[in-house]
């Protein structure tokens, strides 16, 4: 198969074409380099050790070195050749499509314009050189590893707050394009979207059921209540008769050492205070180890309502301390001891009301982790909204059941997931996180996670 | 960290919230102690033919760590300056922190009034006279006196009045007469009035004339209405009309002390509490919150408590930021901050004290340097400030300092205090303080950190832009002393204040300030630049 080079509207799989730069009269010619973007670096280094550290590193925009051909009957059909392709070089944003093999990958222009020309005869014959920059990335087509999926807000189910996207394509990280549905969306609430992307994100701890962990002062397990989550005795209560901060939920152990413990975490209750005045206090406590004294948590006060909300107990790290994550010795990842003090610590100032407890969600915060405040009412004729990240920031538009744009309050936005090649990537999505908002066990349905695979240089068939 | 720095950037105005991770240049973060998120430079490529949605003055910039969405830096866009360049149409904005905030308003202010601005009243007869003095002890008084040769007569006064309160729209909580008179006599009283500018009138304490004096203290809601903002003094004659000849001891002298009513951080009014002539620091913290740092999230603010009785507090003209200043002159030890923004827009605010434990473990690997002056050692200071009766005052205070000591040297500096918070014990209060935070040399240096270092608060290791002052951090490589280790405060040596950090995104680095702000070409133009604060009341 002959070099694809062509400009084109879109990236799809018949798109229109602008400009065929390797079709009659163009030639694409075979020293034509699409090159590598450069690594930027920023490094520190001083006299006092040897090497020098890289404290971060992006890559810079790539030249597409094109050498280029152009043969036509007469010296004013050149003409309009070149011009031609000095207006598709001008556009400020152009799509050029190349292909190596069985797919195609898209190069993001700016506007560039030629270097040089050669003339061979009569100015009918022409050598074309041009230096156009493009984005890092090459893109393939787009995929859609995940179509109109539900997602349930139960933990405990399947797919409980969290899809996985397997099989990603692309030789770098890819930014995820999540279609998120009217119907999970109200004024004011805040939707929690992040992301596990390396080992294994099954084995990262997540839930932990209140009934499960040891039950603290005043706290019993209960008969199984359908608004919360899990079967049998399905949530605790804190009678609080003794109603200074007391410890009434603890683990000591997170199940199986695993490298996938390791990791940075935000910690969320949902809980349900029976008497809305009550003032009742939350703090997480953690970390107790062989000396490493605990961690307090900030306190969290409750407000004052009765619904089944959530709780923000800040954050902890697993494993506490120092952790080089790499034996030195032989450079490989060390395993985590299962062995973690957590504990859920509440008080109560004021009332004589209990409140209970239905579970614990370690969501990972190490990676991407964003709340999305929504600004919509959403409804009709708004039917999906789309998150994505364009030109490195993120956006979002709402669009009717016809995929049209249409009018709608702009959400508040966080940084949104990425996707990592050859990677299972697990993106938790809880539809609704702000305190004093009901968190119900429910479904979302048809959520949807796209991608555009990013390629350094050209790409293989089926990755 | 071999990855892009994990940020995002947006700007938000009334018309729109705008992602501009991938167009903006050049950023740069400051976060200080005390003031907390400080500023936020970056650079933005938008065309000066149109007004961009998302540039405004007062329009917020939002930097968060995208990997945890914590906030990073937060500010207000105060110099959205524009230019055209070698790189085309460029807004180079910079976004103030919160703590500008502490500088929004400016007016008078009163907490604790220990001074002698107490004009006659209108309710004074024209024979008796008022003057002000001092008693045996240096305490400024009032003295009421009938003139020699004239004849006091029944029901008429002697009175002078207190209306600071009007001007700083405030109202009284507490006062406090502690008085002296010349003679012992039922015919003669001492009043103390409550009342409101334009009506109503509490006779809030009396007592008859003794000369072994007293003291008169009433407080809002038991002994006068709350809402009075005017004060009285009064020498009333009840008894016959008396003539004075030469030598009669009608006078009267008082002593008198007012307090303002604080309002809550929440900024609700406290009408009970005011069982002293003096005020605490994380009282006063709490009343700014209340009454004027309405952008700060006052209901949730951690606000540590204090013990100093701060007895003279009072201000023609400031603003929070002085306040909270004129604070740190009796607290060196604490700080105060404002953060990242609630839901609600209001800012997380803390009056803390500076721990004393080591919360950063770093090293000199990146890049240290400690200038080491001791330029700011002293064991002495002389503390200036003016009396209630209008005299400039000064308390010497000292303090061994070895260093010093040793080389036979005597380093004295200067504290000025002023009227506002004027009073011995507060003098010797700001001068002990200053010495002991000036008896190890101050730091003055910086440490760059470019990699993760351990953070024990969060039992983890941390980015260098997670780094934040207001905590001790120890320095590996420097020297090394048991002392150092067993830390219970900074040493000038190996464990160090920070009390700023700069992260720039281009070097993927911070920097640290430590103990103090070095003097850098960058820091003096600031202080140039710097608003003119109030001069001192004399």
């Amino acid at each position: 198969m002959g070099l694809v080079c062509q400009f084109v509207d879109s990236i799809a799989a018949a798109p229109s074409l602008r400009l065929d730069l390797d079709a009659d009269p163009w030639t694409t010619k075979r020293d034509t380099d699409f090159g590598f973007p450069q690594l930027r670096r920023a490094g520190a280094s001083t006299l006092l050790t040897d090497g020098e550290h890289i404290s971060a590193s992006a890559y810079g925009n790539r030249i597409l070195s094109l050498r280029l051909q152009v043969d036509t009957a007469s010296v004013d059909d050149t003409a309009t050749e070149v011009q031609k392709l000095v207006r598709e070089l001008n556009r400020p944003a152009n799509l050029l499509r190349t292909q190596l093999g069985s797919a195609p990958v898209f190069f993001r222009t700016f506007r560039s314009s030629p270097d040089r020309w050669l003339i061979h005869t009569d100015g009918s014959f022409l050598n074309i050189d041009a230096e156009v920059i493009a984005e890092p990335f090459a893109l393939g087509l787009r995929e859609d590893p995940v179509v109109l999926a539900t997602v349930d807000t139960n933990p405990a189910n399947a797919n409980g707050c969290f899809l996985d996207v397997t099989g990603v394509k692309g030789d770098v990280e890819a930014p995820a394009i999540i279609r998120w549905p009217s119907s999970a969306i109200v004024d004011d609430r805040e939707t929690v979207f992040a992301t596990r992307r390396r080992g294994a994100p099954s084995g990262a701890p997540f839930l932990l059921q209140a009934e499960a962990m040891t039950q603290g002062t005043n706290t019993t397990t209960q008969v199984n209540d359908v608004n919360f989550s899990g079967g049998g005795n399905n949530y605790s209560r804190c009678t609080f008769t003794t109603a200074t901060m007391q410890t009434r939920l603890s683990i000591l152990d997170l199940g199986t050492p695993s490298v996938d413990l390791r990791g940075r975490y935000r910690v969320l209750l949902r809980y349900r205070k029976n008497t809305s005045t009550d003032g009742i206090n939350l703090q997480l406590r953690w970390g107790d180890a062989d000396g490493w004294a605990p961690i307090d948590n900030d306190v969290y006060a409750t407000p004052n309502i009765t619904t089944i909300t959530t709780a923000h107990l800040g954050e902890i790290s697993i494993p506490v301390g120092q952790d080089p994550v790499v034996d030195p010795a032989t450079g490989v990842e060390m395993v985590v001891s299962d062995s973690f003090s957590l504990a859920l610590r509440a008080e109560r100032t004021s009332g004589a009301g209990t409140i209970d407890f239905d579970f614990l969600l370690l969501v990972p915060a190490d990676d991407r982790f964003g709340i999305v405040h929504w600004n919509d009412d959403s409804t009709s004729p708004t039917d999906h909204w789309i998150l994505a990240t364009v030109n490195g920031s993120s956006s979002a538009h709402a669009r009717d059941s016809s995929d049209q744009i249409i009018s709608a309050g702009a959400p508040i936005l966080p940084s949104l997931p990425m996707l990592s090649p050859n990677q299972t990537n697990r993106i938790y999505m809880l539809r609704s996180t702000r305190p004093a908002d009901a968190w119900n066990l429910t479904t979302i349905p048809n959520v949807s996670i796209s991608y555009q695979p990013r390629y350094l240089s050209v790409r293989p068939a089926a990755t | 960290m071999t990855l892009p720095v994990p940020f995002t950037v947006h700007l938000v105005t009334d018309r729109a919230d705008r992602h501009i991770t991938g167009e903006c240049r050049d950023l740069r973060l400051r976060s200080v102690a005390p003031g907390g998120f400080a500023s936020i430079q970056l650079s933005l490529n938008r065309s000066l033919a149109i007004q961009p949605d998302e540039i405004a003055y007062y329009g917020r910039v939002i930097v968060q760590d995208a990997r945890n969405g914590n906030v990073v830096g937060e500010g207000r866009l105060e110099d959205p300056g524009r230019g055209v360049g070698a790189d085309g149409e460029v807004y180079d904005l910079v976004a103030v922190g919160p703590a500008a905030h502490a500088h929004d308003r400016t007016g008078p202010l009163v907490y604790v009034d220990h001074t002698r601005d107490w004009p006659i009243s209108s309710l004074n007869v024209h024979y008796m006279d008022v003057s002000y003095a001092e008693d045996a002890n240096e305490t400024p008084v009032v003295q009421i006196t009938p003139r020699e040769g004239t004849t006091w007569v029944q029901n008429d006064r002697g009175a002078t009045i207190y209306r600071r309160l009007l001007d700083s729209s405030q109202s009284l909580a507490r006062i406090t007469f502690h008085w002296d008179t010349g003679s012992t006599t039922a015919n003669n009283t001492v009043q103390m009035f409550a009342t409101t500018d334009g009506g109503g009138s509490d006779l809030a304490a009396s007592a008859t004339y003794n000369v072994a004096g007293g003291t008169l203290s009433a407080v809002m809601v038991t002994n006068f209405t709350s809402g009075r903002n005017v004060a009285q003094m009064v020498a009333v004659r009840n008894g016959a009309s008396v003539l004075f000849g030469a030598g009669s001891n009608g006078w009267l002298m008082v002593d008198p002390i007012v307090r303002a009513m604080l309002r809550s951080k929440a900024g609700a009014d406290v009408t009970t509490g005011y069982t002293a002539d003096t005020i605490l620091a994380h009282e006063v913290v709490a009343d700014l919150l209340g009454r004027w740092l309405d952008q700060y999230d006052g209901a949730n603010a951690t606000i540590a408590t204090n013990s100093f009785a701060i007895d003279q507090l009072a201000y023609d003209a400031t603003d929070a930021a002085g306040v909270l200043n004129d604070l740190m002159k009796f607290h060196p030890d604490h700080y105060w901050a404002a953060w990242e923004a609630n839901s609600a827009g209001k800012h997380r605010f803390e009056w803390r004290a500076w721990p004393t434990t080591v919360r950063y473990e770093a090293d000199v690997t990146d890049g240290f340097d400690s200038p080491g002056s001791a330029v700011d050692l002293f064991n002495a200071v002389n503390v200036e400030w003016v009396g209630a009766q209008g005299r400039v005052r000064k308390t010497r205070r000292t303090i061994a300092v070895p260093t010093l000591d040793n080389a036979g040297l005597t380093r004295e500096g200067f504290v000025d205090l002023g009227l506002d918070a004027g009073s011995s014990a507060n003098a010797i209060r700001a001068g002990d303080q200053f010495l002991a935070d000036h008896a190890v040399p101050l730091n003055a240096g910086r440490l760059t950190v470019a990699r993760p270092i351990l953070d024990r608060d969060r039992g983890t290791s941390v980015m260098p832009w997670e780094i934040r002052p207001g905590f001790l951090v120890r320095v590996r490589g420097v020297l090394p002393t048991t002392d150092a280790l067993n830390v219970t405060a900074r040493d000038g040596v190996t464990v160090f204040r920070i009390v700023a950090v700069d992260y720039d995104t281009s070097s993927a680095a911070a920097v640290l300030e430590l103990d103090s702000s070095p003097v850098t070409l960058a820091h003096l133009l600031a202080r140039g630049n710097a608003p003119v604060t109030a001069a001192r009341r004399r």
